[in-house]
């Protein structure tokens, strides 16, 4: 012991501590040769606040969750699809066709400029790249940057449309997870396009008294028993369960229940393109 | 010849006597009752190790969580971390109240346990700072801040594996294991400021705040403590207490350990006895605090690869800067370097409870990647230990 009361280090100590930091430094400059595969950061859910939990919540605030809950889950379910003005003979004139996907409405002045849709529609995903959306009448889908719609089969007289679209990494259960059952009394998710991605905001259902209309395979409920919704608009569940599609029929708008909805896309899927 | 009973034969010479029959016989222990006192005997012997909670309850977290069985839901972590929170605030105090203590008569060892600490962290911190950038590995946080918090978590040391009475020498390495905390916690404010300030006047908030909750709740518990009529009520209000620290702490968004740090300090500095009340009262709640954190971190884990890939440097570079740190510390004790080290190997709960508070503080993904690369490493040293420790355990002298 060192005459100032500390031990003084011995041969050994050193030589230990030499080997140990320079196989360290060695191995980390060995491992230093490698890149690191993934180019980005695993995607997680971000972890709330640790008082969040026991913060009071208003009901609208908590409305204002699920809402968001919804959007999160159904957005990677749909698409937002681009519409223009047709310049050609309204489709609903015509029987159930498959066909290309139509041409941007442009002009020869504007040949050159990017064409700016006049309406938007929203696409539900039925498969990993199939997309059915409902198209007003004048209106056609056209493709935008970055997407092409290439049209797999057009029913005129119900507007709809079935869509070939950029795949998804995952296939949608959009249809065989649906609510087979309309929910009467409660409040539903009313979930439509804008320019920007899908929106949502809650829609309550008073009645769910069904019509019968013979163009579909399924009863109908009128639209007018969740104010606010239009044509085009995707209903969901609050737990993002699809209850159905908003079109425009002979008696105003109506929603169409998700086995109508599978029952349309089994038959436009099919090789020869028959509707129900 | 006269069969024996056989109650008698297990039993002494003579027979039952009066108070044989009045207690019964006594029950045989179940196998899994003789294993682990046999595991126990050994370990005092020195001849088995001693198994340390990390290496039971990491496992057992990671098991249980959403990566395997999913018996600990993500919604449940998410629900537990107020009680992380609090229980971190319950390790800050701890850690308080034994520099409280020790800062008085050992100084010289709070500078060599400071001294190791500071070469651990720089080490560990510069290594990865090094590896993150050459193998462009994609982080969501500030570099500096993230490489600084790993090298917290990497200088903490619990010298628990040993019984502290076996020889001088590791008398000295559990009081160093134990000071070894209390730089990481002071530099943990300063890497939360770097971590979450975007602002001059949030980097103020967030330096100021730890001390001023940890004065006001040190204050709070020495006028109330003392003057509790019952022991339930005296509970209550330690339990209070701590709820109070770090439900601040997690409000403010600042560390739990240095608010409760700070009010651990002040209860062994003012006059009374209240830091010996409440160390009565953890002394109930400490086994289920390191458990909860454990096994929390256990199930937090996700073994992405960024966590597996930031591994190697984190082990290597915590025995690194371990030995270093032990090197230069080892002088001021009249202790060999290389006893301390081995001494200084497992990382404790204190490493898991850094990383549990950093992974809140941390953006997600970060977060994740740097509780996973901890929990890990945690029960990587923890397993080397029982191999290195016991080399020097009893019998072993100068």
């Amino acid at each position: 012991m060192a005459p100032d009361g500390t031990e003084p280090q011995t041969g050994r100590e050193t030589r230990l501590l030499v080997l140990v930091v320079g196989v360290a430094v060695l191995v980390l400059l060995l491992l230093a040769q490698w890149q690191f595969p993934g180019s980005t950061m695993s995607v997680v859910t971000p972890g709330g606040a640790p008082l969040a939990g026991l913060a009071a919540r208003a009901t609208f605030d908590e409305m204002a969750g699920t809402m968001a809950d919804v959007i999160g889950r159904v957005s990677p379910l749909t698409v937002a699809v681009p519409l223009a003005t047709i310049l050609e003979p309204d489709p609903r004139d015509a029987a159930p066709v498959r066909r290309q996907a139509p041409a941007p409405a442009t002009t020869p002045d504007d040949a050159n400029a990017a064409p700016v849709p006049e309406a938007w529609a929203l696409a539900l995903r039925v498969r990993r790249d199939l997309a059915l959306a409902y198209v007003p009448g004048g209106l056609t889908v056209m493709s935008r940057e970055g997407a092409t719609f290439d049209v797999v089969a057009h029913d005129g007289p119900r507007g709809m449309w079935l869509l070939r679209v950029p795949p998804s990494n995952a296939v949608p259960d959009t249809l065989s997870a649906s609510v087979r059952t309309f929910p009467n009394f409660s409040y539903v998710a009313a979930v439509t396009a804008t320019p920007v991605g899908p929106t949502v905001q809650p829609v309550f259902v008073g009645r769910s008294d069904t019509v019968t209309d013979p163009g579909w395979s399924h009863a109908l409920v009128p639209a007018s028993v969740a104010p606010g919704v239009s044509p085009g608009t995707l209903v969901f569940s609050l737990n993002s369960r699809l209850i159905g599609i908003v079109v425009d029929g002979e008696r105003g708008p109506m929603i169409v229940p998700a086995p109508a909805i599978e029952t349309l896309v089994q038959a436009l899927d099919a090789p020869e393109g028959t509707t129900p | 010849m006269r069969d024996v009973p056989s109650d008698v034969r297990r039993r002494e010479l003579g027979g039952p006597d009066p108070i044989d029959r009045r207690l019964g016989v006594p029950q045989t222990p179940s196998p899994l009752t003789w294993l682990l006192s046999l595991l126990r005997t050994r370990s005092a012997l020195g001849l088995a190790p001693s198994l340390t909670p990390a290496v039971i309850f990491l496992p057992l977290g990671l098991l249980l969580g959403p990566e395997a069985t999913g018996l600990i839901t993500p919604r449940l972590l998410e629900r537990l971390t107020l009680a992380v929170t609090i229980a971190l605030a319950v390790l800050g105090v701890m850690v308080g109240m034994a520099l409280g203590r020790e800062i008085r008569t050992a100084a010289r060892l709070f500078l060599a346990a400071s001294l190791e600490s500071a070469v651990t962290t720089a080490m560990v911190a510069a290594a990865a700072a090094y590896f993150v950038a050459t193998t462009q590995v994609p982080l969501d946080a500030s570099l500096i801040g993230f490489v600084l918090a790993l090298g917290l978590c990497a200088s903490a040391s619990s010298a628990t594996s040993a019984h502290p009475d076996s020889e001088p020498a590791v008398a000295v390495a559990t009081r160093v294991a134990d000071l070894d905390d209390v730089l990481p916690i002071v530099l943990a404010v300063f890497v939360v400021a770097l971590i979450g300030a975007a602002t001059r006047a949030e980097v103020t908030t967030m330096l100021l705040a730890p001390p001023i909750i940890g004065l006001a709740v040190g204050g709070i518990g020495w006028l109330l403590f003392e003057r509790a009529e019952s022991g339930p009520e005296r509970m209550l209000f330690v339990l209070g207490t701590l709820a109070l620290t770090g439900g601040a702490a997690a409000y403010l968004h600042v560390s739990p350990l240095a608010a409760g740090f700070v009010a651990g300090v002040m209860w062994t500095i003012v006059p009374g006895r209240v830091d010996r009340v409440v160390e009565k009262d953890l002394q109930r709640v400490q086994h289920p605090v390191v458990v909860l954190l454990l096994v929390t971190a256990g199930a937090s884990a996700v073994f992405s690869s960024a966590a597996i890939w930031l591994l190697p440097p984190y082990l290597l570079f915590r025995l690194a800067g371990k030995v270093s740190g032990a090197w230069l510390a080892a002088p001021l004790i009249q202790i060999r370097s290389s006893d301390l080290a081995a001494f200084l190997m497992p990382p404790g709960v204190l490493a898991v409870a850094f990383a549990l508070n950093f992974s809140q503080l941390l953006p997600a993904a970060s977060g994740q990647m740097l509780l996973s690369t901890v929990a890990v490493g945690t029960a990587a040293f923890e397993l080397f230990a029982l191999a290195v420790v016991p080399h020097w355990g009893p019998g072993r002298r100068e």
